[in-house]
């Protein structure tokens, strides 16, 4: 049997497809009775699925880093 | 789906062969974030990871006429920073193996707390969000996320943003890492618990 705490810590692994088809089943017969484990994966699906949509923006290179490499880009180019 | 407006290599590669500024500042914009993020696993300061970053696009440029297009771009990328990265930090006297692990703070793999049996001592509180996006736009799901990177243990953070962010393979990541399967399923599943438990005190309104 599969406890709470055993799980949570294997929750990636599950999300990732990589647990054996046996390990699975008991891990949604875990999931199928127990509504706090439910939410945990839940919740770890949610940030897996929202990091993959919204872009991260920070943080940034300096300006000037930029426009230099940039410049550098079309440089190389126009030879 | 990963959260870009950058077109396929298809498209991108023979843009970026063609000399298309606009094609490398969408790239250089799209990617350095994490970038940055990434470098901060292996050296000590913003400073330096800014450093290792612009030394990484330069030896992208330089390297990008030979690129054969053996693996995808981004994974090319991303093992120029994670080589210069480990590099740096070698000479800046990090020892690299320490950092290749470096999400120790001394937490317990478990983050969550439970009762001597295993069972849960409180059960996390279910969120009232409906799909990833609307947990990143309209909760501020983002801003919390970017805030929580900063702070945890940077190899997670790294893990975190080349698995989930980039999407790029637990293969590809290990490789370009230099760290076993199993270490990267740690850090990643650390990561993204620890950015669990900042969201839910966010959607608790709990003070930051």
């Amino acid at each position: 049997m599969l406890s709470c705490r055993e799980l949570t810590e294997q929750t990636s692994d599950y999300l990732e497809g990589d647990k054996s088809f046996g390990a699975r089943m008991m891990f949604r017969l875990h999931l199928a009775m127990c509504d706090g484990c439910r939410t945990f994966v839940r919740q770890i699906e949610l940030v897996r699925d929202g990091l993959g949509v919204a872009p991260l923006t920070s943080p940034t290179l300096p300006d000037d880093a930029r426009s230099d490499l940039i410049a550098g880009f079309e440089a190389q180019n126009r030879d | 789906m990963h959260a870009t407006a950058l077109p396929g290599d298809d498209e991108l590669i023979p843009a970026l062969a063609a000399g298309d500024g606009r094609a490398f500042a969408a790239v250089l914009d799209a990617w350095s974030p994490s970038m940055l993020r990434v470098a901060r696993g292996y050296v000590r300061s913003d400073a330096l990871a800014e450093e290792v970053v612009q030394e990484a696009w330069q030896a992208v440029l330089t390297g990008l006429k030979r690129f054969e297009g053996r693996s995808s771009l981004k994974t090319w990328v991303f093992t120029i920073l994670a080589n210069r990265a480990r590099t740096r930090a070698v000479r800046e006297a990090r020892t690299v193996p320490l950092s290749a692990l470096g999400d120790d703070d001394g937490a317990p793999l478990n983050l969550e707390r439970f009762a001597s049996g295993g069972g849960w001592l409180q059960k996390p509180s279910s969120w009232d969000v409906d799909s990833p996006e609307s947990l990143m736009l309209a909760h501020e799901g983002s801003s919390v996320v970017e805030t929580e990177l900063a702070k945890i243990p940077p190899m997670q953070a790294a893990v975190v943003i080349l698995r989930d962010v980039q999407g790029l393979s637990s293969v590809d990541v290990c490789n370009l890492l230099e760290v076993s399967e199993s270490n990267q399923r740690v850090l990643l599943h650390r990561g993204r618990a620890r950015l669990r438990t900042a969201l839910a005190h966010h959607l608790a309104g709990d003070p930051a």
